[in-house]
């Protein structure tokens, strides 16, 4: 075993001192494990969606907590839950799934604010924050938090109220958890210049994705709360294998394990004083490196 | 190797480091669209690719092998993103 590790990892006269990892022939060999990997993952998931998937929690209800811990640890007061706010952004979320955008305006112009007033809530101060392709509400609620615009939202003493939306559906081809928070403030004794609007700093970058969509309505429910009935959404999904989780450390593993035998030929042949293509190993450490940030990039979510 | 094929490599380092930051850099810019992103992981390969083949035929060592090489780790890289968001990601 020792010895078909050294073969396999160390450069050494039995693998021509080039690591049998390295070999073209066991590139091709991973080159081919990923290609059909990657199929058969997609088959399974698509399959048996409870044994393979991506593992999602966030529910409004979550959200709702989280932001008003934040904004008590800030010394400000809790936001209540709106159900008109509510309305508006699971509209808003579902507009943005039928029209494909992405954006707090949508394309035919219609903005944040008149989801607002079409779904009965007469603000003086509002705000909009939105977010795709999270996995739980604590990483939606961090990401808006490290974001200084949306945090002003979320941190911002002009509003009373809150409301949620947790959609998911198909965007720009890739299915995809949205979460659209709106927040509100009918009430003019309580602000300081009652005739101002306030809108979310976020700007209005508009990115058209051009692919078919489909709507998979969340599934909505009500609780009963002081202020009367008010609806909740949310998504959770609980697969026996998390598929993100899954691809990412078996794709982090096995490119770390390349990295690893171009690193040890290098210092291997450089004290056996040995030529071969080592010299341009850099490369290759340089590049595949950049495929592990290229995964940690991708599979991030995006607030706007 | 002399002082002077180290000074070439030295800027092809850095260069290539460049490629490899900007490639990242305009991926980050181009989310969510995934189809933009994928666009570019296969233009920031290419590029590594290309530098690659450029840094070897300035070095007057350049040959079959040695292409072979680059591409082969260049469809490593993009074969374990498309296992990522084939597999992972349903993409």
């Amino acid at each position: 075993m020792k010895d078909f590790l050294h073969h396999f990892f160390i450069p050494r006269e039995s693998n021509n001192y080039k690591a049998r990892l390295l070999h073209q022939t066991t590139l091709l060999f991973f080159i081919a494990f990923f290609i059909i990997g990657g199929l058969l993952l997609n088959l399974t998931e698509n399959k048996y969606p409870s044994v393979l998937g991506i593992s999602t929690d966030i529910t409004s209800e979550q959200l709702l907590t989280l932001l008003n811990q934040k904004r008590q640890e800030n010394g400000l007061s809790v936001l209540s839950f709106s159900p008109e706010l509510a309305t508006a952004a699971r509209n808003k979320a579902n507009d943005m799934l039928l029209k494909n955008y992405w954006a707090h305006s949508s394309p035919d112009g219609k903005t944040p604010w008149d989801f607002l007033k079409d779904a009965g809530y007469n603000y003086v101060y509002a705000g909009e924050n939105l977010a795709r392709g999270f996995n739980t509400s604590e990483d939606v609620t961090n990401a808006w938090m490290e974001s200084p615009t949306h945090r002003a939202n979320v941190l911002s003493s002009n509003y009373s109220d809150v409301g949620f939306a947790v959609v998911v559906g198909s965007l720009g081809g890739e299915e995809t958890v949205l979460v659209v928070q709106e927040f509100g403030n009918r009430s003019l004794a309580a602000l300081p210049q009652p005739s101002e609007v306030s809108v979310s700093a976020s700007s209005n970058n508009s990115n058209e994705i051009s692919v078919d969509q489909k709507i998979a309505a969340s599934p909505n429910k009500s609780v009963k709360s002081s202020s009367g009935i008010i609806p909740l959404s949310g998504v959770k999904n609980t697969p026996l294998v998390d598929s993100i989780r899954l691809t990412t450390n078996i794709g982090v593993f096995i490119v770390s394990l390349f990295i690893l035998a171009f690193v040890l030929e290098i210092i291997i042949l450089k004290r056996r004083r040995i030529v071969n293509f080592a010299e341009h190993n850099p490369d290759h450490i340089l590049f595949l490196a950049s495929v592990l940030l290229i995964i940690i990039i991708l599979r991030r979510g995006v607030i706007m | 190797m002399n002082i002077k094929n180290k000074n070439i490599d030295l800027e092809y380092y850095i260069s290539l480091t460049f490629i490899l930051s900007l490639g990242l850099f305009f991926i980050i810019l181009a989310a969510p669209n995934k189809n933009l992103q994928l666009i570019l992981v296969f233009l920031t390969t290419f590029f590594y690719i290309l530098f690659g083949i450029v840094h070897h035929l300035i070095n007057h060592d350049f040959n079959m092998r040695v292409m072979i090489q680059y591409i082969i780790i260049g469809a490593l890289g993009l074969t374990v993103i498309f296992f990522f968001l084939k597999g992972g990601l349903g993409f």
